[in-house]
């Protein structure tokens, strides 16, 4: 048996118990033995039934024994039984399973031979059935068999009972009498989240009629623009907001005889490392395979290709987006104009279930109801100040508030700063998830601090607009910048939104890696001083890099940053290295590479 | 090496009961075999036993096997233990998948009521019950997760696999739990360990409070479901599984639950004998 506590024995003691437990032993397999031979020669008389009790009371688990019992039941009662025989017979099949349950309260072959015998025979006492439910949960209040064999006594109880509405209510005071018990009693709250929605249900008795029911959990999501580079042959399509993707998008064209034939390519995600599919991204690129010499480029984006498990946003029909284009003009981005399909247009369905218990309500109402929640828990954690749960919380009801109002800036920089702090706190009060917090903490300020980077032009999706700059715009004297230093930052969450970006700061920071740049194509110059990068990658597709900083942080080896070098497609480069642990100081001013890497200039 | 040959065929010809009399209805009829009913996690538990003991599985009458499975899925995608059982939950749903993967017929089982029952035993914490409308639970959600895997549907099956992934991260506390507030047992080191390895994820627990606690679990050579308590034979594998997925014994493959040893036998032996 599972988690009995153990005694340290003496010697004497250990042999007196193993000879008491061999004849035991040897008694069960005799019953055993006996009772499987009546039940193979199928003898359904009293006696295979009391030895079917006997291996019973000590070994409940053994269900083909329970099942040799109720053949032997059935067979009982198929003779002339009259209906007070067969109700005593069960009444004491239920009252045998009383006791056996207490030596086993974990049996699921119990709780089966219940349910069995309760459907079975002719007057069940739903009610009492109750009563003794509430006794199991007593004497264990986390017994799932129990809580499940107690939403089994309540279906049948309201299947008969018209009061229904007080039935749910009458259960909804007895989670609360749990939880008055122990607080921490989880399985009560859980069978309490699941009777509200009944609770309020039953109660809104033809109420105020339906209200539209939004999705608060999924967004929706739309593109801002998508782009032909004849020069690279790579089609770039920027989303509002990320996305996972599970197919690539379609890219076709037609040839002489109108026809939309399929081109081939491969696709990535502005983000995170170069090979993986199915990343987040805002921004995709896909490179076709072969150099094109098309009129007409079409581009098709279906909801269904969205991947559900990595994208908390959704499309909600079929988008397609095509262009002439002009004759071979090398230096420019061709706009392709989204259109919705109208003819071809297949929605998503709701990606679960459990949303259905969500109470149909505006989004205003949906908002009242989550800047109340937000008090309320924050009147808890005044009393409970290092509890991670309301932090938790407060964390999941700011962020839902963030994403679906429609606030200024001052109001979501005052959420993101407030979620900063709850960060702070998780990160010492939750020692064993630190890292996540920290994580979560670097989005919310990346987050805040681009918060300006991408918006939506005042000619709705005609193109994306970059810091006033326009997506690939002919080079300015000053060059796009983005700086982001001495703010503890563990990750870059979404490289995409840096597409633009030709200088780039994140110096004094707690970044492990550079991978994420393996997209951002335009990179000139970074600077990652003080960080705790331990090797260089991500930089093969980068070929403007002139300047990178990686000075003072825990390189430890020369091939940690000459491997990052090997497939890059630049032209030249200064690396800075001082500051990390495999450079000698001594070595002279200036460190050159000359047989392998004659493009790099490394320098202190 | 003669005790190897033995369990085999103990196995099959116990697996051999399970093909012929899996289509039979539930009545008693009499039988030469000592157990009536064939069973799902039985049939499991056999066929990853043989590849641990190197048999190539040519002698297991696959179709049977398969063609018996289909009686055994319910309209809402679960399946039943044995025919006609009275309990179905996700715990079958596991047995079901990991034998058409190791047999490599899924013709036996409805995919698409499957990924259903799964997507509906999710719950708003995103940890998984063992049906719909279950509190959430680690036994229950690795059931899922490897089905999932094992059926190539983690991406559609799975609402949120970041929040899924954060459940099983909070359920660490020295050790692991099975569910919210309950104390730390042996055996969840493997349900919600091995669910984080199958989603990408196990590099976000903390290796030193794991084996610690697994290390207080200890007990007469085995390992016990709590510091201070009898071993069992369930809770000292899980111990010693626990620890493989942290490299500290010899690896497994997380979602059959068996040795990577056991599986490259099941990929020479099985998958390229068709």
């Amino acid at each position: 048996m599972h988690g009995r506590k153990r005694v340290k024995p003496t010697a004497e003691v250990e042999k007196l118990r193993k000879e008491k437990e061999a004849s035991k032993i040897k008694e069960y397999n005799g019953i055993v033995a006996a009772c499987l031979e009546k039940k193979n020669k199928c003898e359904f008389d009293n006696e295979a039934f009391i030895l079917t009790t006997k291996i019973l009371s000590q070994n409940p688990d053994f269900y083909t024994i329970w099942n040799f019992r109720r053949s032997i039941l059935l067979n009982e009662i198929s003779e002339d039984c009259s209906e007070e025989e067969k109700q005593q017979k069960f009444s004491s099949e239920l009252l045998f399973l009383q006791e056996v349950f207490r030596h086993n309260p974990k049996s699921y072959w119990i709780f089966n031979h219940r349910q069995w015998c309760l459907d079975t025979m002719p007057n069940p006492d739903w009610k009492s059935e109750l009563d003794l439910v509430s006794k199991m949960l007593d004497m264990d209040a986390r017994n799932f068999h129990g809580w499940n064999y107690r939403r089994y006594v309540i279906s049948k109880l309201s299947c008969i009972d018209s009061n229904a509405l007080n039935l749910s209510k009458t259960e909804f005071d007895f989670t609360t009498a749990k939880i008055n018990q122990n607080f921490s009693n989880y399985s009560a709250w859980h069978q309490r989240s699941k009777l509200l929605p009944k609770l309020v249900e039953d109660e809104q008795l033809g109420d105020q009629g339906k209200k539209p029911l939004i999705d608060q959990e999924i967004r929706h999501i739309s593109i801002l623009g998508a782009y032909y580079d004849s020069q690279n042959y790579q089609i770039i399509l920027a989303f509002d907001d990320e996305i996972g993707m599970l197919t690539p998008f379609q890219v076709a064209y037609k040839n002489d005889t109108s026809q939309l034939n399929i081109v081939e390519g491969h696709w990535r995600s502005v983000s995170g490392s170069s090979d993986v599919d199915r990343m987040h991204g805002f921004v995709w690129i896909f490179t076709l395979n072969i150099e094109s010499s098309f009129n007409e480029l079409f581009v098709t984006v279906k909801p269904e290709w969205i991947v559900p498990s990595n994208s908390e946003v959704k499309l909600v029909s079929n988008i397609q987006m095509h262009c002439q284009l002009p004759e071979q003009n090398k230096d420019t981005l061709i706009l392709m104009p989204p259109q919705t399909v109208a003819e071809n247009t297949t929605i998503l369905s709701t990606a679960s279930r459990f949303r259905e218990d969500i109470l149909p309500m505006t989004m205003q109402e949906r908002i009242n109801l989550l800047k109340r929640e937000i008090a309320t828990v924050k009147e808890l954690q005044e009393i409970e100040p290092e509890s991670k749960w309301c932090l938790q919380t407060l964390l999941i009801l700011l962020r839902e508030l963030k994403y679906i109002s429609e606030l200024n800036t001052e109001e979501s920089k005052n959420i993101d700063e407030e979620v900063i702090t709850i960060c702070d706190q998780l990160i010492n009060i939750d020692k064993i998830r630190t890292k996540r917090f920290e994580d979560l903490r670097s989005r919310a300020i990346f987050e805040t601090a681009t918060n300006n980077l991408i918006q939506v032009s005042p000619n709705a999706q005609q193109e994306i607009i970059f810091r006033d700059n326009r997506l690939f715009m002919s080079e300015k004297s000053q060059l796009p910048t983005f700086t982001l230093t001495n703010r503890n930052l563990t990750i870059i969450p979404t490289p995409s939104i840096l597409l633009h970006i030709r200088i780039l700061d994140l110096s004094y920071n707690k970044l492990t890696s550079t991978i994420f740049l393996s997209n951002l194509i335009h990179l000139q110059e970074a600077d990652f001083r003080d960080n705790c990068i331990s090797s260089i990658n991500g930089v093969n597709n980068l070929r403007f890099l002139r300047v990178l900083n990686v000075q003072s942080n825990l390189i430890e080896s020369w091939e940690a940053v000459r491997n990052g070098f090997v497939k890059w497609q630049g032209g030249e480069c200064k690396v800075y290295v001082s500051g990390n642990s495999f450079i000698n100081e001594s070595d002279g001013k200036k460190l050159k590479w000359e047989k392998e890497m004659d493009k790099i200039e490394f320098c202190y | 090496m003669h005790n190897k040959f033995y369990l085999m065929k103990i196995i099959l010809s116990l697996m051999k009961g399970f093909a012929v009399l899996g289509v039979l209805h539930f009545q008693c009829r009499a039988s030469r075999l000592p157990f009536d009913a064939s069973n799902l996690a039985m049939t499991y538990t056999a066929l990853t036993s043989l590849l641990i003991l190197g048999d190539d599985l040519s002698r297991v009458d696959k179709s049977a096997i398969i063609n018996a499975m289909k009686y055994l899925q319910k309209d809402d995608g679960s399946f039943t233990q044995t025919y006609q059982g009275m309990e179905s939950d996700m715990r079958f749903v596991y047995c079901a998948c990991a034998i058409s993967y190791m047999l490599n017929d899924f013709s036996g089982i409805n995919i698409d009521k499957v990924v259903q029952y799964i997507k509906e035993s999710q719950s708003y914490d995103y940890g998984i019950g063992q049906g719909p409308g279950l509190e959430s639970h680690g036994g229950s959600t690795f059931c899922a997760i490897a089905s999932l895997y094992l059926l190539n549907k983690l991406d559609e099956g799975l609402l949120s696999k970041d929040k899924t992934i954060f459940w099983l991260i909070s359920r660490q506390e020295s050790g692991f739990q099975g569910r919210a507030n309950k104390p730390p047992d042996t055996c969840y080191s493997f349900w919600i360990g091995a669910s984080l390895m199958i989603l990408d994820s196990f590099e976000f627990i903390d290796y030193d409070q794991n084996y610690n606690f697994l290390m207080t679990t200890r007990s007469f050579g085995g390992f016990s479901k709590w510091p201070g308590s009898y071993p069992d034979v369930m809770h000292t594998y899980m111990g010693v599984a626990g620890l493989s997925l942290m490299e500290e014994s010899k690896k497994l493959d997380p979602a059959l639950n068996i040795s990577l040893k056991a599986r490259k036998n099941l990929l020479k032996c099985v998958f390229k004998s068709e």
